[in-house]
């Protein structure tokens, strides 16, 4: 049983205390279930760039289902046993190394993104569209001592990546009176302009080639889609942001600190609703862990024992994270749909390259919440010509959020044997 | 490895009739496949017995290239299956390859076509830049800004810096090509950015501040003030008042700029810097090698501008300006150079070619060359002053009658002279006129940007809705405000108070007028605890509500009329404070009352009404101190609305797309080609001034501007975006080497040197007209201390700048083995053969190698035995269907192998300590031992790297794509290239010549 929360006392258990205006977070649970209204889902992805050291990730092939060894480097996902799915045999199809790394929440690379209709638009951005002016933030795009090079808008263009410091200031810190009036002004005069060039540019089309006035359209589409996003944006510029009395996080010097401060960040974005789909690219610098070198370097490790140690640990601190990241969502209610905010919120590890030796085979994937049924290791055919493609997985997803889609990215239809409960 | 299915240039396959051909393949498919996916099982959902085979359709392509991989993978038909004879596979793989290919080509040909083309980055940026005329070292071609740095290495990006578009993504590019104009992407973020950096350049272009009062400043006798630098430097300056003693190169000490200066220069604009030096002992070297002079040449005086805010005199921002030889006469010389210096910026000077600095140290020297001057040091505890004193008192023994007696240079003096012609500055006067807000100048002011941005004439219909979108704001004039104060007097007082006396019942010490009419509490002549009274008249132009602002140090306010408008009082440091009162038109009294406690003190005043521009009331003007520029939302209504009008017509499109009609290009097309070709950049003037006559088709014409635009600066642009293009620098810094050995890579900055090297080389080339084959190998090339020392293991170079150093060393010359290409070509972790190999098929000889079938795993890397990248790459050969694209692509990927991951030379691997095997043989039977005979192999395939470098220009110049009815066009160019001996000059005329080029 679950009671209605106050505004005032939401969030106030693991530090945030905020004072909301009524929107559809303090909407009762009661009448959201009696209405049979969908839950809201959110997304994170937690990756790196180079892929992990695979005999330490994945579990023995042989032991598949709920029956399996937890292997090194996921050991500190024990805890959560039931309550999430490593993949197996998971991947999107090519070869192409590092290349592979921007792909991984789409399965399709930019140079084909042509061939689709959606191009190679990340899952995250996806979500952005579908839930809109829901929540401040469409997405929140995080770097921790890494480029964030998961995210891609409809129309290939790269989400760039903010630091937790700015997304803490963006979501918590409350904008000067001046500076929402000089954003209202400037939304109002942006749309005014937008308005004139869409009205004034209609002349030039009928001069065009079929081919130049395909790249015009793309234009008029943006000039749309901006206006679009102002006036969603624009109601936001008013609205209180949820107070927290978590201090501004101070970018440390390690990457551990980092990572586990930016954790901490994607939680209280999730818990305030501040935004549904959120992607994180984590990285290494120098002296971290006590390691002396570079990611890159290490992951080139040519089964040496030194940078392999160091790769495990690194990728254990990651994999760390994440149960940190799930400890920390079963800890707080789901103020809009009941359960808990795990219970919504789907994690997912991955990265494009499946492991530093350029192989994008065998993709580590690694989903945890979000309503799933888990608790097993599934293990899909390995031989090339029943494999199954990771984008299936991405469908699942994103089914599982609540869009009504039956292809995403270079996917074939949803993962078979993997499930939502109820 | 990669994958290619994009691969660039496909010249030789034929776009031929698809579809008719595959039915070739039906036997084979119906003997092997159809019993499994045909009529009667349809095995993973795939049927082929009804598979369409029109190729255009991407349901297709997808399955008939699933098709080719399990065949090249030798996966289908499966094992228990009757195997099909190789003699079978063969014929139907070669076919199906070559049509997928062409059904790859054929689905992103733009028939011939360029495609509205947006503008990308680097050329909206230098867009903004020329057409609002402005300056500043963030715009140049060079810039740290056309790239995102990250200098801490931590990965968090720097994005500050004033380049308005540093918000900006990548463009979209194919096979480092960033201007294809099917290819790039226009979406609602990159519009939100366009808006948003439209804004920022038309704040950073508008002026509404009074003329900065900039006046000569000159630093003679000392530019550095107090100790600081080396310490014989030092002692040097405590003896000889009139003159920096400079004895070394700047690598560790010895960039030497102004004390005063250290923040910047403070106010933006153009400068003549002068120097005055002589030049001391040439051939004098008291101390043997220490101080000799390896070099032959004259003392060299570089002047460099660098970013006090971004990295210093020895950060990335560094900029050499000028080199000048001082004649070693002992004689004074003068040397001027005139440069834009933005606020943050600073002159340093250096001596180029000084010796290393590494071993001067006084004490050192004395016990060596005179150790009976040597004292020993006294104890910290004894006598704290001379035992700090001593290695300064030792430095001095050195010096004979007070002079340095080795080489060295003198920098007796250095000025900075304003060079302010008008004011406002032509960026604002072209976008307001003079602010009278009448229609008729509005029409005219937007009427002339917009054919400058447009680039063509424009009719009065396109531009009237940016013409509305001003007028139907308030349009007022902007009232002309006149800053100063008439018959300003002013009162001094004499005291200690900490809050504002009331100083009409006090005596005053002194008094007097103010004729310039502004506020200067110097006028009180004392530094601290005095208070002084100015009393005069301003005059409002105009009925309305004025804002007063004012920042002191400490207590003051502002009365008008004798009613407080501003009140600050009491201790404290300059903050500002805003008064508002409503004045009619005329005069009015003005009282300012302000009081100094102990120094520093100041005080700073102005006074604005909505509609006018701010004035400045004091000596010092508030705007120019804070240099901030007023918020959109604070400006005057009319200069707001026409930022408005200028913001919609630098969003549509007609601006940020190059629009050409299909057929041969009009006059004004050419120019914009022509432009953004060598410029990277709108058409100038002169361009549009020749396209409007009719003159750009004529050829003759063509030759005299391409030879006017090759010799202006913004060249630049050509060299830097061609070059990287052609060359695949794009790759470079996005796998930067680092940690270990590397360090230095990060450390010193070497990345953007590596760039400069690569450029200088190509500049250097197209400057002489240089034979094409230049760029397979020389006998020279250019190099700097860092390269030498770090890359090239020379310890003789000396200095930043790069400059043409003779090789002995025939493996090193040309521009394909420089370090900036070898660490473009590796990883910053590995080398690879199939990488660099690859890079020359696809990049120097212009034959893309297929693209690898997509299951092919990469090697293995299991690195703990003495395995070398020969040996795997030697047993991957061994497999049939990897052996055919490898005997291509091997060969020329092993002669590099004595490149490590950022250029140097090494014998053998690290790690494996295994000796370095270059020995290749090339498809035709050619062996091929190193690099020096892979470059001679390189020479004997002149022409078809001419043809290469000719087909990415054209690529580069028109922004397409080429397409396979081009050929014709291509070999005429070849063809007349050739005829005077492949020069890179004349072919980049003979690309501008071509019908490519002026054809849509």
């Amino acid at each position: 049983m679950r009671k209605m929360l106050d505004r005032r006392t939401l969030l106030r258990g693991t530090g945030v205390a905020m004072s909301l205006p009524l929107l559809e977070a303090m909407i009762p649970v009661g009448r959201a279930a009696t209405r049979n209204i969908k839950p809201v889902k959110r997304f994170v992805c937690l990756s790196n760039n180079y892929g992990v050291y695979q005999k330490a990730f994945f579990p023995d092939p042989t032991q598949t289902g709920k029956n399996y060894d937890i292997p090194e480097t996921l050991k500190a996902l024990k805890k959560h046993r039931e309550d999430f799915t490593v993949f197996q045999n998971l991947d999107h199809g090519f070869t192409g190394g590092h290349q592979g790394v921007p792909v991984l929440l789409s399965g399709v690379r930019p140079v084909l993104a042509h061939n689709y209709a959606e191009g190679n638009m990340s899952l995250d951005q996806k979500l952005a569209e579908h839930h809109g002016a829901a929540t401040r933030f469409s997405s929140l795009t995080l770097g921790c001592r890494e480029r964030n090079l998961l995210s891609f808008t409809r129309t290939g263009v790269q989400v760039p990546s903010i630091d937790l410091r700015a997304a803490y200031r963006a979501m918590f810190l409350e904008d000067s009176a001046e500076k929402k009036t000089s954003s209202a002004e400037k939304f109002k005069r942006h749309s005014s302009i937008l308005d004139v060039v869409q009205d004034q540019a209609k002349s030039l089309n009928k001069e065009l080639g079929k081919q130049d006035q395909e790249k015009l359209e793309e234009y008029f589409d943006s000039v749309r889609t901006l206006e679009k996003k102002i006036q969603q944006q624009e109601p936001w510029i008013n609205r209180p942001k949820p107070k927290t009395d978590v201090p501004e996080p101070n970018p440390g010097n390690g990457t551990a600190e980092q990572l586990k401060a930016t954790i901490e960040i994607i939680a209280l974005a999730i818990q305030t609703d501040s935004t549904r789909a959120i992607t994180l690219s984590s990285g290494f610098a120098n002296g971290d862990f006590g390691l002396n070198g570079g990611y890159h370097g290490f992951s080139h490790h040519g089964e040496r024992p030194d940078p392999v140690t160091a790769l495990k640990k690194i990728e254990g601190y990651q994999i760390q994270m994440m149960s940190y990241l799930i400890d920390l969502l079963k800890a707080q209610e789901d103020t809009i749909s009941g359960g808990t905010l795990f219970d919504h919120t789907s994690i997912l590890y991955g990265c494009g390259m499946a492991a530093g030796t350029h192989q994008t085979k065998n993709l580590p994937l690694v989903l945890a919440g979000g309503g799933f049924k888990h608790g097993e290791h599934k293990v899909y055919p390995d031989h090339d010509s029943n494999r199954v493609p990771a984008a299936n997985l991405l469908l699942s997803i994103l089914q599982n959020s609540g869009l009504e889609i039956d292809r995403f990215g270079s996917s074939t239809g949803a993962l078979g044997g993997f499930e939502s409960k109820a | 490895m990669k994958l290619r299915f994009l691969s660039l240039v496909f010249l030789c396959t034929p776009c031929g009739l698809l579809g008719s051909s595959l039915e070739k393949i039906k036997p084979f498919l119906e003997n092997h496949c159809y019993d499994c996916h045909g009529v009667k099982k349809q095995k993973g959902d795939l049927r082929f017995d009804t598979l369409g085979d029109d190729l255009t359709k991407i349901e297709n392509l997808e399955i008939w290239q699933g098709v080719l991989d399990q065949l090249n993978l030798g996966e289908m038909p499966p094992r228990k299956a009757p195997q099909p004879e190789p003699n079978d596979v063969k014929p139907v793989v070669e076919l199906l390859s070559g049509e997928l290919k062409a059904a790859y080509q054929k689905a992103r040909s733009t028939g011939g076509q360029t495609v509205l083309r947006r503008l990308n980055r680097h050329e909206l940026r230098n867009t903004l830049r020329d057409l609002f005329y402005l300056n500043g070292a963030h715009y140049s071609p060079d810039a740290a800004g056309s790239r995102l740095i990250d200098n801490n290495g931590n990965g968090s990006v720097e994005r500050t810096g004033k380049d308005p578009l540093r918000f900006f993504p990548e463009d979209e590019a194919e096979d480092g090509f960033f201007n294809l104009g099917d290819k790039l992407v226009m979406s609602d973020f990159l519009l939100k950015l366009t808006l948003n950096a439209v804004e920022e350049t038309l704040a950073e272009a508008t002026h509404l501040e009074p003329k900065p009062d900039v006046e000569r400043r000159s630093f003679s006798g000392h530019l550095i003030k107090g100790r600081g630098g080396h310490l014989i430097e030092t002692a040097s300056r405590e003896l000889n008042p009139d003159y920096d003693l400079m004895m070394t190169g700047y690598e560790v000490q010895g960039r030497l700029s102004p004390t005063d200066l250290r923040g910047g220069v403070g106010v933006p604009g153009r400068y003549r810097i002068t120097i005055k030096a002589s030049a001391h002992n040439q051939n004098q070297h008291p101390w043997e090698e220490i101080t000799k002079l390896e070099d032959p040449d004259p003392f060299q005086l570089c002047l460099n501008i660098a970013d006090t805010k971004n990295g210093g005199l020895a950060g990335v921002t560094s900029t050499p300006l000028a080199l000048w030889s001082v004649p070693s006469d002992g004689k004074l010389h003068s040397f001027s150079h005139e440069v834009w210096i933005d606020p943050t910026w600073t002159p340093w000077i250096g001596w180029e070619n000084g010796p290393n600095s590494r071993p001067f140290r006084g004490d050192g020297i004395l016990k060596k060359f005179h150790p009976e001057l040597l004292t020993k040091r006294p104890d910290k505890k004894v006598d704290k002053e001379a035992h700090e004193s001593w290695p300064i008192d030792m430095a001095k023994k050195l010096l004979v009658n007070g002079q340095y007696p080795g080489p060295h240079l003198r920098i007796h003096s250095l000025s900075l002279e304003p060079l302010i012609e008008t004011w406002p500055p032509k960026s604002h006067t072209q976008l307001y006129g003079k602010g009278l807000g009448q229609e008729v100048e509005i029409r005219r002011l937007l009427k002339s940007f917009a054919t400058r941005a447009f680039r063509r004439p424009v009719n009065e219909a396109e531009i009237e809705p940016f013409i509305q979108l001003v007028l139907r704001q308030q349009v007022d004039p902007v009232v002309e405000m006149s800053g100063g104060i008439q018959d300003l007097t002013y009162r001094v007082y004499e005291g200690k108070w900490s809050n504002l006396p009331k100083f009409d019942s006090l005596k005053p010490i002194a008094q007097g007028k103010l004729p310039r009419g502004y506020l200067d509490i110097k006028a009180a002549k004392r530094n601290e605890y005095f208070g002084v009274v100015f009393e005069g008249k301003i005059n409002a132009p105009k009925a309305g509500e004025y804002t007063f602002e004012m920042a002191s140090d400490d207590g003051a306010r502002i009365l008008i009329d004798g009613q407080k408008v501003v009140e600050h009082d009491g201790l404290h440091g300059q903050e500002l404070r805003k008064g508002k009162v409503k004045l009619e038109e005329g005069q009015h009294v003005i009282r300012v009352e302000y009081l100094a406690y102990g120094a520093p003190n100041g005080f700073r005043a102005g006074w604005t009404e909505p509609g006018s521009n701010h004035a400045k009331l004091s000596v010092e003007s508030l705007r120019q101190k804070n240099n901030r520029k007023p918020k959109k939302e604070t400006l005057p209504p009319l200069i707001g609305a026409m930022q408005d009008g200028y913001a919609a017509i630098l969003c549509s499109p007609q601006f940020l797309y190059l629009k050409e009609r299909p057929g041969p290009l009009d006059d004004f097309a050419i120019a914009s080609r022509l432009s953004y070709f060598l410029w990277s950049s709108m058409p100038d003037a002169r361009l549009l001034d020749l396209a409007k006559a009719g003159k750009l088709q004529d050829p003759a014409e063509l030759d005299r501007q391409i030879e006017r635009m090759l010799k202006d600066a913004k060249a630049a642009a050509f060299t830097r975006h061609f070059t990287s293009a052609w060359l695949r620098l794009d790759k470079l810094g996005k796998m930067p080497p680092s940690g270990g050995d590397f360090q230095f890579y990060k450390n010193l900055k070497v990345e953007p040197i590596l760039l400069k090297q690569v450029t200088t080389y190509f500049e250097e080339i197209l400057n002489t007209n240089g034979r094409i084959s230049e760029f397979i190998d020389s006998d020279y090339t250019y190099m700097n201390q860092v390269l030498g020392k770090w890359i090239y293991r020379r310890e003789d170079i000396r200095g930043s700048r790069l400059r043409k150093v003779k090789l002995d060393d025939p493996r090193r010359g040309g521009i394909f083995t420089q370090p900036g290409i070898m660490t473009a070509t590796a990883n910053g972790v590995d080398t690879s053969p199939v990488i660099r190999g690859t890079w020359v098929l696809e990049n120097i000889l212009g034959t893309p190698p297929s693209p690898p079938p997509p299951d092919i795993e990469p090697l293995p890397t299991d690195t703990r035995g003495a395995v070398t990248i020969r040996e795997r790459l030697d047993l991957h050969r061994k497999n049939e269907s990897c052996s055919s694209c490898h005997a291509k692509i091997d060969p020329m990927g092993f002669a590099f192998e004595n490149f490590d991951v950022v250029g140097r030379w090494r014998d053998r691997y690290r790690g494996v300590n295994e000796p370095i095997d270059t020995k290749s043989t090339t498809t035709n039977g050619k062996e091929i031992a190193d690099i020096v005979d892979f470059k001679k192999m390189l020479k004997e395939r002149e022409p078809q790297i001419v043809r290469c470098l000719t087909e990415k220009m054209l690529i580069y110049g028109t922004g397409r794509r080429l397409e396979t009815t081009d050929r014709g066009k291509i070999n005429r160019i070849i063809e007349e290239l050739d005829k005077k001996q492949n020069r890179l000059r004349d072919l980049v005329h003979l690309v501008v010549k071509s019908d490519l080029f002026l054809k849509k």
